[in-house]
């Protein structure tokens, strides 16, 4: 008996604790337009939405909002990603949403953001496809079909004509892979090779045999889960595959170095831009022992550009959809101004593995 | 309407999905003592059967759905006769496996399922009958409809364990061999069992496809088998409103975390800590679930 009393007991206190806060809140009159954030804070993304959100934590202290923005995790999941989103849109009342990390769950989530007129800005899905979505769907992140094409031409352009690609299959990988082979062929290179492999599968190990097979001199490797792509470059050298390697963006981070060590010296990584010099030295006052994520600055500017039109007079999610169309300014990425898709021009930096620091190559 | 309601509508549809297939998964394990971990490839197939064959044939949500159950029937018979081969430990780890296959299908067949990229814009269903016009983008209709279909494989699900058909279940999951002594053929029983179970299953894709008016991949994994297996634990095995209970609170708990209040730092870590200590409390203090009829 007592077993079933503690039981109750216990459900009781989670639902009283939660059901005070559910209607505690909802009857608050909109004076300033909530900022909320939809990432991934666990799970195998969870630290690029730590990164993404130091970021969106500068913005938020430089416009006054230090402690006012909602947080709530998606763990890059799409039915998590809905749920997150449809409780900020309907018991916090929020006019403005950055986020999703992963383009499968932005894409989820982006028709209720459209539904209740609330704009929805992510400051890391790359998927070509999200500049259709509709007009509340901003990005302060290129799509991949820019990064793809500057791909090929690096590639092309260090003299090598031969390339293999190992993708992540999922929407980000298989958009990048298209864009980057149909630009390498225009150029007048051949893709040998193109190979895909699950994000959270540790072992690529058959795709890097048959890369191998196809003789490329070339690699070029997207992912973005560091952990996991770790171990894959690890592979690759166990596996005595000798080709020039370059990597997307989401092999920029310490989980690859530490966890790659030697695997990955002369790794080349083409990376969106990770930030203005301003922004860089802003970033380290905040943040003195961290290095700078990859969406940081896109958090910045995601951020950023929300609370420019709010500070102009933009009250609900409408208007900060207007005035995002029409607002521009210096951001953390470098100079920021929306196309009619929603969608920024993209500037790429590209960095080279070297004693085990990645090194800006100019 | 008070804009809170929505999140508790939206919250409250998301909780009849997984009850029925609690309810759908319940039949196999609960009642018949096979323990199944493939709940969630019929679950897709349902999914994609309605989001493919709604976009692109242009059939009626409805219809959609009818044959999404039909295929999942169908792939669930012969799931099942080759799971008829096996027993234990080893039918829980060749269920494992058709989970993983299907997830690999929904993955990879890219010309039929898109890959990862996944369907967009399913369309909500519609009702144009006698004049009446129904247009379930509204989420509370949405929710209505949901709860209807949960009700009717809720009774279904009462009326088959009620049955002699249901009788004889139980007894497979007491004694198969007993049962085959007074002539019963076990195989049949857990065949069809099987089989309704994968079709009511396929119901629960079909909303989910149509409710988030998208559907990709990440949402069959072999994570959500075991999700909906701990939903019918946590309730109650044997019991058909354990499985709605079970439900409720798998669904509910981890959104209510969002409210609990942590600091901005440590708050998405304590909703998954707090959520499993949660759990383990439950299983320690009620190891046969809250209202359960049957212990594995």
């Amino acid at each position: 008996m007592t077993k079933k009393i503690v039981a109750g007991v216990l459900m009781l206190a989670v639902v009283f604790v939660a059901g005070c806060s559910v209607f505690g809140t909802s009857d608050d009159a909109v004076s300033k337009p909530k900022i909320a954030v939809i990432l991934p804070f666990t799970g195998d993304a969870g630290s690029y939405g730590e990164m993404t959100k130091q970021g969106i934590e500068i913005a938020a202290k430089e416009f006054g909002y230090a402690g006012e923005v909602i947080y709530e995790d998606s763990k890059c999941d799409p039915k998590d990603s809905v749920n997150a989103m449809t409780k900020l849109v309907s018991v916090d009342k929020v006019q403005a949403v950055i986020g999703d990390l992963c383009s499968s769950a932005t894409r989820a989530s982006y028709p209720i953001a459209e539904q209740y007129k609330v704009v929805l800005v992510s400051p890391a899905s790359t998927n070509p496809d999200i500049s259709k979505d509709g007009g509340y769907m901003f990005r302060t992140i290129p799509s991949d079909s820019l990064q793809g094409a500057f791909g090929a031409k690096l590639v092309y352009d260090k003299g090598y004509r031969n390339l293999a690609v190992l993708y992540s299959n999922e929407d980000y990988g298989i958009g990048f892979n298209t864009v980057l082979k149909e630009n390498f062929e225009k150029l007048g290179g051949k893709v040998v090779a193109s190979e895909g492999v699950e994000r959270t599968a540790t072992d690529a190990r058959t795709q890097i045999t048959k890369i191998k097979a196809a003789n490329p001199d070339a690699v070029y490797f997207i992912h973005n889960g560091p952990s996991v792509a770790a171990g894959i470059l690890r592979q690759m050298s166990e596996l005595g595959l000798k080709a020039f390697i370059v990597g997307s963006e989401g092999l920029r981070g310490e989980a690859i170095l530490k966890g790659a060590g030697v695997s990955a010296e002369g790794m080349y990584v083409t990376s969106v831009a990770s930030g203005t010099s301003a922004f860089l030295e802003q970033f380290k006052t905040i943040y003195t022992n961290v290095e700078v994520g990859p969406f940081a600055a896109q958090g910045y500017d995601a951020f950023k550009a929300i609370a420019l039109t709010i500070k102009d007079g933009a009250k609900t999610g409408e208007e900060i959809k207007e005035a995002l169309y029409k607002v521009e300014f210096d951001g953390g990425t470098g100079h920021v101004k929306f196309d009619a898709n929603g969608d920024v021009p993209g500037t790429y930096d590209v960095f080279v593995v070297k004693n085990g620091k990645f090194e800006l190559v100019k | 309407m008070n804009y809170t309601v929505y999140y508790i509508v939206h919250l409250l549809t998301m909780f009849s999905i997984y009850a029925i297939l609690g309810v759908s998964l319940n039949l196999v394990v609960g009642y018949t003592g096979l323990v199944s971990v493939t709940q969630a490839a019929f679950y897709g197939i349902g999914a994609y059967a309605t989001a493919l064959i709604a976009k692109t044939a242009g059939f009626g949500f409805f219809s959609s759905m009818l044959i999404g159950v039909i295929v999942a029937g169908l792939i669930g018979l012969l799931i099942g006769l080759v799971l008829s081969k096996f027993r234990d430990d080893y039918y829980v780890i060749v269920t494992v496996g058709f989970n993983i296959i299907a997830y690999g299908i929904f993955m990879n067949w890219h010309s039929l399922t898109r890959g990862p990229l996944g369907i967009v814009a399913v369309p909500r269903p519609k009702i144009d009958f006698l004049g009446l016009h129904l247009d379930f983008n509204n989420n509370l209709l949405f929710l209505a409809l949901v709860l209807v279909f949960l009700a009717l494989i809720y009774f279904l699900a009462r009326f088959i364990a009620k049955s002699s058909f249901g009788r004889v279940l139980k007894a497979i999951r007491e004694d198969e061999k007993a049962i085959q002594v007074f002539g019963y053929n076990a195989f049949y029983f857990k065949l069809a069992i099987f089989v309704i179970s994968a079709g009511m299953a396929a119901v629960a894709g079909s909303f989910f496809a149509s409710y988030l008016r998208f559907t990709s991949p990440n949402t069959f994994v072999l994570m959500e088998s075991v999700l909906i297996l701990s939903m019918i634990i946590l309730g109650g095995l044997a019991n058909l409103k354990g499985s709605l209970l079970g439900a409720f609170i798998l669904v509910l708990l981890p959104e209510l975390m969002r409210f609990v209040g942590f600091p901005n730092e440590i708050a998405a870590e304590m909703r998954q800590i707090v959520y499993g200590v949660i759990l383990v409390l439950l299983m320690i203090y009620k190891p046969s679930g809250i209202m359960g009829e049957y212990k594995l």
